[in-house]
């Protein structure tokens, strides 16, 4: 896809405030050594494409820090790779409501390699998307759109977009709903389109005063452009509450969506941290989990995820947990439900109760 | 730009043979090591945190997986633009003498030019088979101290192991008086690591001297640092104190392994001021089954372990089956272990598939040993591993 640009658009409301106000959704961290923007740039990246602009965050520190050159996703190249498309001062100022205007004025990183198609993905949805195939797809339907969506097994909560989509693939509306139902299409915020179409269009809209790119301009646009769905089938998930990403979370231990998130081939690419493998002690007991490098477990772990570098005492009990990097569980506490930010330390003998519907959410010490 | 002060050559042409099966096809600082990393990390890794970006690695026996493993160098951070890493393996030249490297001192030898390309003020000489944390910095601060025109890194080594080093005696401000290569009566029991530290114009005058000299091994601690205290110059043997160990043979690779498993180790991997950087792949984190059992044991990334391992060391993307039980072993990456298989004492090499039921251990209690690729399949009469390629236990 040497001839397809990327554009990730992470100018969205942070829906984790209880665990981190200046954290952008898109710098979550996630499945134990990543955040969730590496899923779409990984996605993009394993496609070939070569470009790819990101639409920082009002709090952009966070997702500098960990992108940094794009070395780790091969993309620090000498004339394509990695493009930082920061916020205005009035727009950080003054916050626009929209996509529009974000991509109006960064039209130049759309025509400046004079590529033909260009795709555009949130970093609100977990998924690992095989670009080549909606490409394929793209190109079979001789489309001017393609989008990506999900029929959902069961019913969702929270707001999403969602297709309709006739027999032969050709999106037929694209409306906003307050929860998805059993059986719907939901909009996975990514999709494929020609960077002509797109420039023309967001130039049009924004003269026009229009905000929302995919109701106001694909969404209006049905009859006119040839609008049609790629079916994705594998797990997916969208995170725009602390449940969900609770539940996305721990989705993982369940081993058939832990190898549909890492398929072979599909690599998910993050910064390398240059830890040793993590070590279980004589007295470790350690179930369901998922557990990164870095990690030291003298206590008991079940159902739960660790980060890079967690330490669990003895005695210690963490259950249905996910306990983020550098985090420090004293010895003999018991942590059930609960999801702990980095660096934070529960004291020994702490007691911390969630529920799964509702985890206690630990918010993070110190700042780096 | 700012000159070099210290250039480092690694030794890494070595084949490493009492490490059998392991080295057949690879030198020995690439063999694997801990879980995820390759011996000639530690020394690399060394290199970067002590201040010193220019490295030279000298190759020779089997180098393609090593060549590839090392790269420009950048998973050790050894790809700056003062600096970086240079790959140094034989070649052809009208000199007649050009050849193989015929011994440590040799492969120096033959790239005096690059010495001179870089003109360093000193040369560390550092063998890329030895797993150690050593901040070479110091030694480098020690030997300009002295005005040295030589500097051997030195350790205290158990009294009864002294005859398998070069051992030297030396004065109470540790310059060397006498250097015997493996005694039969040693008179001390300080050890040569087997590094060293030349400036540039001795390096070059005593190593032009050893290349003429037809009776000579070409060998630093046989030859070269003898020459050194022939000439009366001033040799200082700098103590290093630590974790060291030169893992020659099959038995210490499998114990410096289990060694990391203590749990205080000698050697510490989780040192955030001291990373020990490698060639890291892309994977998730490991995954625990539900009736998963781990104790005493390291596990790397992309490792599916549903059975029961126990103090072992356990490599990236390997996966051990429900009702595989892992016992003192070390498992190299992508290896399969499959349901109702047990490893007890081992190292089994990269992707072997151990099919189910099967037993991989020596009766007589020593290590065994699986080389790469190989297949082990249960043998109904006797307990014994059988393996169709690489050479299964004795």
């Amino acid at each position: 896809m040497k001839d397809t640009i990327g554009l990730i658009n992470m100018q969205v409301d942070n829906p984790l405030k209880e665990l981190n106000e200046d954290r952008p959704l898109a710098a979550m961290p996630f499945a134990g050594k990543y955040r969730l923007m590496d899923f779409v740039l990984s996605g993009m990246v394993n496609a070939g494409i070569e470009t790819v602009g990101l639409l920082l965050p009002k709090h952009a520190r966070p997702v500098l820090d960990h992108v940094r050159s794009g070395k780790e996703w091969n993309l620090a190249h000498k004339d394509d790779g990695l493009f930082y498309l920061p916020m205005e001062v009035d727009e950080i100022a003054q916050p626009v409501t929209g996509d529009i205007g974000a991509y109006y004025r960064n039209l130049r990183f759309a025509e400046v390699g004079s590529k033909r198609y260009l795709v555009l993905s949130y970093c609100r949805t977990l998924h690992n998307i095989d670009y080549d195939r909606v490409l394929h797809s793209h190109r079979q339907h001789n489309a001017d759109v393609t989008l990506v969506y999900k029929k959902l097994p069961e019913a969702r909560p929270g707001k999403a977009y969602v297709v309709n989509v006739a027999a032969d693939g050709r999106i037929t509306g694209i409306a906003e709903k307050d929860k998805v139902a059993a059986g719907e299409n939901l909009f996975m915020e990514a999709l494929l389109i020609d960077c002509n179409i797109f420039t023309n269009a967001v130039r049009q809209a924004y003269a026009q005063g229009k905000q929302n790119f995919f109701t106001e301009v694909i969404g209006a646009e049905l009859k006119r452009l040839r609008v049609f769905g790629y079916g994705y089938s594998s797990y997916a998930a969208r995170i725009t509450s602390i449940p969900d990403y609770y539940k996305a979370s721990l989705d993982l231990l369940n081993l058939d969506n832990l190898r549909t998130v890492f398929k072979p081939g599909l690599h998910i690419r993050t910064k390398i941290k240059d830890e040793a493998p993590a070590k279980y002690m004589e007295e470790a007991l350690a179930r369901n989990c998922i557990i990164a490098n870095g990690c030291v477990i003298e206590g008991q772990v079940e159902n739960s995820i660790l980060f890079r570098n967690v330490r669990v005492g003895k005695n210690a009990c963490v259950k249905n947990s996910v306990i983020m990097q550098r985090a420090v569980i004293g010895e003999d506490a018991q942590v059930d439900c609960v999801i702990c930010d980095k660096n934070v330390l529960i004291q020994p003998e702490a007691v911390l109760q969630g529920t799964k519907d509702k985890p206690l959410c630990i918010a993070k010490y110190g700042d780096k | 730009m700012r000159k070099t002060e210290c250039l480092a050559m690694i030794l890494a042409g070595g084949k490493g043979s009492r490490l059998g099966v392991l080295t057949k096809n690879l030198a020995k600082p690439g063999v694997l090591f801990g879980g995820k990393y390759r011996i000639i990390d530690f020394t690399l890794s060394n290199c970067r945190h002590s201040g010193i970006n220019t490295v030279g690695i000298l190759t020779q026996y089997q180098p393609l997986e090593l060549n590839w493993y090392i790269g420009n160098g950048s998973s050790w951070d050894l790809d700056s633009i003062s600096g970086g890493t240079f790959v140094l393996p034989p070649y052809m030249s009208d000199d007649a003498e050009s050849q193989w490297y015929q011994g440590t001192a040799d492969a120096i030898y033959q790239n005096l030019n690059f010495i001179d390309m870089i003109d360093p003020e000193y040369v560390l000489v550092l063998s890329g088979d030895h797993i150690y944390s050593m901040n070479y910095a110091k030694m480098l601060a020690f030997h300009i101290k002295h005005h040295a025109a030589a500097t051997v890194g030195t350790l205290r080594v158990p009294w009864n192991e002294a005859s398998r080093f070069g051992i030297m005696k030396t004065d109470g401000n540790m310059r060397i008086q006498q250097f015997e290569e493996k005694p039969e009566n040693p008179k001390s029991n300080l050890a040569s690591m087997g590094i060293y530290i030349f400036n540039k114009g001795i390096l070059k005058k005593f190593l032009k001297a050893d290349a003429k000299d037809k009776a000579s091994e070409h060998d630093f601690g046989k030859n070269v640092i003898p020459a050194l205290l022939e000439a009366k110059e001033s040799v200082y043997a700098y103590p290093f104190e630590g974790y060291w160990k030169d893992v020659g043979t099959i038995e210490s690779l499998w114990q410096a392994n289990m060694d990391l498993l203590a749990d205080e180790p000698a050697l510490s991997l989780n040192d955030k001021h001291w990373r020990v950087y490698s060639g890291n792949q892309v994977l998730p984190p490991h995954y625990l089954g539900p009736d998963s059992s781990v104790k005493s044991s390291l596990i790397a990334e992309g490792s599916q372990i549903l059975g029961s391992v126990n103090h072992s060391v356990i490599f990236y993307n390997v996966t051990i089956a429900a009702g595989a039980k892992v016992s003192d072993a070390v498992i190299m990456p992508g290896t399969v272990i499959e349901s109702g298989a047990r490893v007890e004492k081992a190292i089994v090499g990269e992707r072997c598939h151990i099919y189910a039921g099967t037993k991989i251990a020596n009766a007589d209690g020593s290590v065994a040993v699986l080389g790469n690729d190989a297949e082990a399949y249960p043998v109904s009469a006797a307990n014994e591993p059988q393996a169709d390629k690489g050479g299964a236990g004795k």
